[in-house]
């Protein structure tokens, strides 16, 4: 480090320096000569060492109060995006794969169901051929007096579908974080998948062996899934986002109070420095320079880390989460269209479902306008397709029940009707892949953008303090 | 597109190019291949139209209306031979830094492992708008679901093909069961598929199991069916598509058979004779389907290409004259309507085919491999090679 400027000797150096210039320390050191005569103790308190040691305790103090309340700031801010990261926006994608997962069970168990009460025919293993119990559900055991009458495709999709669900709420409710209300509603759709499960078993058996009640079981299993299962998702759902907004949220005022106490640090350290020059006539003082420059990077990091996090953040919710929403909405939307067309076929009369056919293609024109890159465009006119070929079916599905047609309608449902909607139901959980995708992304760029605020913030502010102490240090030794 | 699309539109500007909703499977769209125009494609041999000669490349071909439409030129290589060997060399040669080549097309099983291992690219479904029209039977399949990272090329049946005279002398009655082709009475004269996940399904679903649920007991009771079935000799070969001259010749009455070369080898005997040589059934207790999917192995060059590809063999009029040509189960929607669509009596006459279009009853009878663990699945595989061998 290079000594300080002096200029030309307006005020020539103090040699011996004069008791008023030295502090208390120095002036106990020139006890022996006592101190001078009519010097004020206000004077003393005012000389360049006391001035030195004073603003060191100041300066020292505010660096220790800035250091520590960014680094809790920036660790609070952190540890939320790594919740968000890590379990928040799983969680949201996961609780609406679980819905789709739901949706399809129960459409593949509605297929299954109606074709076993239409056809009866062999779609299944032969049983007198003695078809091992754990090879399949619908193959015939004695224990299983209708095996070989249902639809065995529909059924493995079922099986597949409800397992692969339970799976999820297990992998929601690991992720979820410690939300009491979540966790709750997560539990009862656990809960609720048995009941549905055990409703689906139970209309299965007493469609198969032709006994009253099995429309009542069916009956009762669809509103578990659009009543019981529907309304915990919900909730979940709004945890999730509420999670994530106090997420966003969490450390921000923290933040700016760091912010303004770091504004208040570089006050006093140009305060001193001015008072140094007005002092010793030295312009700079290059280590106090150092400690100012070391405390407005971390105050700019602190302001620019935590914008770029917070931008970030809205477009992964806009571009990402809010596609999620909607996707998931359309989802809801066609599941409840598909359960209202089985009770259609279940009661023998029509109902009026128009208002889902527009609901669906006002939700479709938000997905698609709301795309923002070609293969989120891509999914989301796959999408449109798939509907339009649902919606063909779905209408001629309704048309064969007010026609007083079941035979048709069943055929329909449990063929074309199936497979578009199975078409469907596999495109929407496409686009909410790749939405997901987008959103993850973005919070993982958010959570990268606040990831090294937190050493920063304790590792400058340490150098700037040291910075401080070395420099008024070498001041006062001067004096010595 | 720059300007937000509305569905309406959307589905306006597909009624333009002459659809409807409902049958909207032809679907236009400008696509940006970025300057990619050159694909490498890894296939099975006589799997696309081809002309005499046997050149994929022939004029008027699909490849050449492919190179015309859409400007991307393709290198077809026709050496994937099998699961075992064709695989290995997709292990050698496509998986790793530098694929040789952009499109390969392995079975369903072999796919699924491409896929557990990372080995394969996302399919690029920004440049196939076509993607729409994939048979929504492959798209629930719990290692892909939705076809996110292969797309089916052409599916298929193994089941039973035989000489209709040749049996109806050994066992005076027409092939219904597989359970007929243990029959002493066929002693030396049945073919097995050389597959095992077919061989064994096909056992499986004699002895009552589900193939498509398969367990280890099951699956070890249908191979010791077959080991024993060989060593007493009823096995006079284990066959790929060899099974048809085999069958011509009159060396095997009966062999269990991929419904493509079944189906080309009745045509083409019907044409000859007004009379098929060969008849190919789904067994009662049913039969084993399957697929041959494209995956773009990881780090392919030629992404987008390879996406222009796939979407060219997924509009209905283009996998309408492949299909034509080799006789399988083509997983387009829209397909059955194009070949009815062209007035001409041969591709109304496969449009009714129930083989290349399995009716309802059918389908229930159609069941795919479910899967066993990793380490079962070669045990099995080893076991059955072993067996070829001996074969």
């Amino acid at each position: 480090m290079s000594a300080p400027i002096r200029p030309a000797p307006a005020t020539p150096r103090p040699s011996p320096p004069s008791p008023t210039d030295l502090g208390p320390v120095a002036t106990a050191r020139l006890g022996s000569v006592g101190p001078p005569t009519g010097l004020s103790a206000y004077d003393q308190t005012r000389s360049t060492p006391n001035f030195l040691r004073r603003s060191n305790v100041v300066l020292l103090t505010l660096v220790a109060a800035f250091a520590v309340i960014s680094a809790v700031a920036s660790l609070i801010m952190q540890s939320a995006s790594t919740a968000t990261a890590d379990n928040t926006a799983p969680a949201l994608v996961g609780i609406q794969n679980l819905f789709a997962s739901v949706a399809e069970a129960n459409t593949a168990a509605t297929a299954a169901f109606l074709s076993a009460r239409v056809d009866g025919g062999g779609t299944g293993l032969a049983p007198e051929t003695g078809a091992s119990p754990d090879s399949d559900p619908g193959a015939g055991t004695d224990s299983d007096p209708g095996a070989g009458t249902e639809d065995r495709v529909s059924r493995n999709l079922y099986e597949d579908a409800i397992q692969r669900a339970a799976v999820q709420a297990e992998e929601v409710s690991a992720t979820i974080g410690p939300d009491t209300t979540a966790h709750r509603a997560l539990g009862q759709i656990a809960v609720d998948l048995n009941r549905y499960a055990g409703r689906i078993e139970a209309a299965r058996v007493q469609n198969l062996n032709d006994l009253p009640g099995a429309d009542l079981e069916l009956r009762t299993a669809l509103q578990i899934v659009s009543d019981d299962i529907g309304a915990s998702v919900a909730t979940v759902t709004e945890r999730g986002r509420a999670q994530l907004e106090d997420e966003r949220s969490t450390g921000r005022l923290l933040t700016w109070a760091a912010v303004a106490l770091g504004a208040v640090t570089l006050v006093a350290l140009l305060w001193v420095q001015a008072g140094l020059l007005r002092r010793t006539n030295r312009i700079l003082n290059p280590l106090l320079v150092v400690a100012t420059a070391l405390i407005a990077t971390v105050v700019g990091y602190l302001v620019v880390g935590p914008t770029a996090r917070a931008q970030i953040l809205d477009q992964a919710s806009e571009g990402g989460y809010e596609a999620i929403a909607t996707t998931s909405g359309i989802q809801t939307t066609v599941f409840d269209l598909q359960s209202r067309l089985s009770l259609e076929i279940l009661d023998g009369q029509g109902d009026d479902l128009s208002a889902h056919y527009v609901t669906v293609d006002d939700q479709i024109d938000a997905l698609l306008a709301g795309a923002d890159s070609d293969r989120e465009r891509a999914a989301a006119e796959t999408v449109a397709i798939r509907w339009a070929r649902f919606e063909a079916v779905a209408r001629q599905i309704e048309a064969a029940v007010d026609g007083g047609d079941r035979e048709v309608a069943v055929a329909l449902f449990q063929g074309e009707g199936a497979s578009t909607f199975n078409g469907l139901n596999t495109s929407i959980e496409s686009a909410l892949s790749d939405n997901r995708d987008q959103f993850l992304t973005g919070v993982g760029q958010a959570s990268m953008a606040v990831g090294t605020t937190p050493y920063l913030t304790i590792a400058l502010p340490v150098l700037a303090a040291l910075a401080i102490l070395w420099a008024i240090q070498r001041r006062l030794g001067e004096y010595r | 597109m720059d300007t937000p699309l509305s569905r309406r539109s959307f589905l306006v500007a597909l009624g333009a190019a002459g659809l409807t909703a409902c049958v909207d499977t032809r679907i236009e769209r400008a696509i940006d291949l970025g300057g990619s125009t050159r694909v490498r494609v890894f296939n099975w041999p006589e799997y696309i139209d081809a002309d005499d000669a046997g050149d994929p490349h022939h004029p008027g071909g699909t490849l050449a209306r492919l190179a015309a439409e859409t400007g991307v030129s393709v290198e077809y290589d026709i050496g994937y031979s099998d699961n075992i060997d064709g695989f290995q060399r997709v292990l050698d040669e496509a998986v790793g830094h530098d694929p040789r080549w952009d499109i390969v097309v392995p079975t369903n099983w072999r796919a699924a492992q491409m896929i557990a291992n990372g080995w394969a690219e996302p399919i690029p479904i920004e440049v196939i708008p076509n993607h729409a029209n994939i048979d929504p039977a492959f798209l629930t399949n719990a290692w892909d679901r939705g076809c996110r990272f292969q797309v089916p090329w052409q599916a298929g049946i193994t089941g039973i093909a035989y000489d209709p005279v040749v049996i109806d002398d050994l066992l005076g009655r027409p092939i219904t069961s597989v359970n007929q082709l243990f029959d002493p009475a066929l002693a030396g004269r049945v073919g097995f598929i050389g597959e095992m996940r077919e061989a064994v399904g096909l056992a499986m679903l004699a002895a009552g199991d589900d193939p498509s649920r398969p367990t280890v007991a099951a699956a070890d009771a249908a191979l010791d069916r077959i080991v024993s079935a060989a060593e007493r000799g009823q096995v006079g070969a284990f066959t790929f598509e060899d099974f048809a001259p085999r069958l011509a010749s009159g060396e095997l009455a009966a062999a269990m058979a991929w419904s493509g070369d079944a189906s080309l080898l009745r045509r083409e005997s019907l044409l000859r004779n007004d009379r098929p040589d060969i008849e190919f059934v789904v067994p009662d207790e049913g039969a084993i389907q399957w697929f041959d999917t494209m995956v773009i192995p990881a780090g392919a060059a030629n992404v987008a290409a390879a996406g222009a590809f796939i979407d060219f063999v997924y509009d209905p009029a283009n996998a309408a004259a492949i299909t034509r040509w080799v006789g399988y189960i083509s997983p387009v929607v829209g397909v059955q309507e194009a070949l009815r669509a062209t007035g001409d009596p041969d591709d109304a006459a496969l449009a009714n085919d129930t083989i290349l279009f399995p009716d309802a009853p059918t389908r229930a009878r159609l069941f795919t491999w479910g899967g066993l663990d990793q380490a079962d699945e070669d045990r099995l595989d080893a076991e059955y090679a072993a067996l070829l061998g001996d074969g």
